[in-house]
């Protein structure tokens, strides 16, 4: 009976080679008919190698002083709610902490309940935190797409969504750092679209703890017709 | 109130494997999906969208950290529902009859006409496995899906508990646990699987099967003896013509 996607140790076979992403780097390199862009050639180029490739991440020069990486993901149960977001989806995860890891709890002089400030070379947050010990010692993580804004999603403008679930937007830029042309591109993975995509980098600082997150914008009003208040 | 049936021809059941399940909460969402709109529902919620909502979940998972003193952290997994008890505490204490176990499969279920809402079936179970319905007043709890799995107006394959139905490591297992030669039957015997709290002598149905345990990193690779393997005749001429550009 089937306890998992493999019964036994055996060799795990993938495709090294990515023949979609060769012809995209082909296009680049001036064959066919539909080419890229003359400015995005090069980068084109780059990120479509076929083969496993590393480079450094578009931030990661602004990232020195920032010593660890910060990722999110978004809430399996979110994905696996059946036909669309029920409300009852908040009952399972209704707000979020940033997870350090032990070696960060420790020398950070962090407890339980502590909050944090989270500075990257964009912005800055305060955030809740907890410990979490599985976790690499340069990395935090907390999960996506749960903090709202005040009054969006027809919550309670006091819902923890609301004042104890955060985001981390505030401190990725939306684009890329300037290059000599003076034309700034959307700080999104050439490939998958994703933004920050693993580039994020953050120091956090104790905080005693607060009464909500940080920032705060002004809370949405109800839509036409729809005021609840 | 009702006794318990002296013998059940079959014990349907769950097994649920630790080592896998990932906390995805695939089964909660699929559990409340399945049983809000069917025959069961609904599974109230209270203030579902004010500062402290709360509501009905057949099947509940909590994830654990554990940092063994001797091996590296971990997190652990615990998916939470109705056992199906042979001897359950909750069908003998209810003083109405509403609680009841089959005995053709051994299935707990509540006669929501007969419940009148006083809990005691809360209090008996030693698993948290009961959820009252705050708007109706009634207890409700995991039917094991009673109205999946004889249902023939549903493809073959979905006739199991949407749980099981919907997870995507294979880590909930369903079948009959008094047939020996079942496949669930087996796996217990295969990987461990032992009783929740034994102890409370409730002859619990379902069943879990541990984490595996998780030494130290091996030294040397699983593959190993794969990673060695020296091409020759052709396929060695083209290894090493490779190899030099």
């Amino acid at each position: 009976m089937a306890t998992g996607f493999f019964e036994s140790p055996q060799p795990y076979l993938f495709a090294l080679y990515s023949e979609p992403m060769r012809r995209f780097q082909l296009a680049a390199e001036g064959h066919g008919h539909a080419q890229p862009p003359e400015a995005l050639r090069a980068r084109l180029r780059v990120a479509m190698d076929p083969l496993p490739v590393w480079y450094p991440p578009y931030g990661d020069d602004a990232g020195a002083g920032y010593p660890l990486h910060a990722l999110t993901q978004r809430p399996m149960d979110m994905y696996h709610s059946w036909g669309s977001q029920n409300s009852w989806l908040r009952q399972i995860r209704g707000r979020n902490f940033l997870y350090l890891p032990t070696k960060v709890w420790r020398m950070g002089g962090f407890a339980p309940g502590d909050w944090a400030r989270v500075t990257s070379p964009t912005g800055e947050i305060k955030v809740p935190v907890a410990h979490m010990a599985a976790l690499n010692e340069n990395t935090v993580w907390t999960w996506n797409a749960i903090g709202k804004r005040r009054g969006s999603w027809g919550l309670d403008p006091d819902a923890p969504e609301a004042t104890k679930g955060f985001l981390l937007n505030h401190l990725i830029s939306e684009l890329l750092p300037a290059r000599g042309d003076g034309q700034r591109l959307a700080n999104a993975d050439p490939v998958t679209g994703q933004a920050a995509w693993f580039d994020l980098r953050v120091r956090v600082e104790r905080l005693e703890p607060q009464d909500a997150i940080s920032p705060q914008f002004a809370r949405l009003g109800a839509p036409p017709a729809k005021d609840r208040a | 109130m009702n006794a318990l049936p002296d013998h059940c021809e079959q014990r349907l059941g769950l097994v649920i494997d630790l080592d896998t399940c990932v906390g995805c909460q695939a089964c909660v969402t699929a559990c409340k999906g399945w049983n809000d709109q069917g025959t069961t529902g609904p599974l109230d919620d209270v203030n579902p969208y004010g500062t402290a909502p709360s509501g009905v979940f057949f099947n509940r998972v909590h994830s654990y950290q554990v940092q063994p003193a001797d091996g590296v952290a971990e997190i652990v997994n615990f998916p939470r529902s109705c056992l199906h008890c042979a001897d359950a505490p909750c069908v003998t204490v209810c003083p109405t009859g509403a609680s009841y176990k089959r005995s053709a499969d051994g299935i707990v279920l509540v006669n929501e006409a007969a419940c009148i809402g006083c809990g005691l079936c809360a209090w008996a179970c030693p698993y948290g496995a009961r959820e009252m319905n705050p708007v109706r007043g009634v207890m409700q709890k995991c039917t094991l899906c009673v109205d999946r799995i004889y249902n023939e107006s549903l493809p073959e394959a979905d006739r199991e508990p949407a749980c099981g139905r919907t997870c995507p490591t294979g880590a909930r297992h369903f079948g009959d646990l008094a047939d020996p030669q079942s496949p669930v039957s087996r796996l217990v015997a295969d990987r461990g699987g032992y009783d929740l709290m034994p102890e409370m002598a409730t002859l619990p149905t379902n069943q879990y099967l541990p984490p595996r345990r998780k030494g130290p990193p091996p030294r040397t690779s699983l593959l190993a003896p794969l990673l060695d393997l020296q091409a020759s005749g052709l396929a060695g001429w083209l290894d090493r013509l490779l190899g030099k550009i």
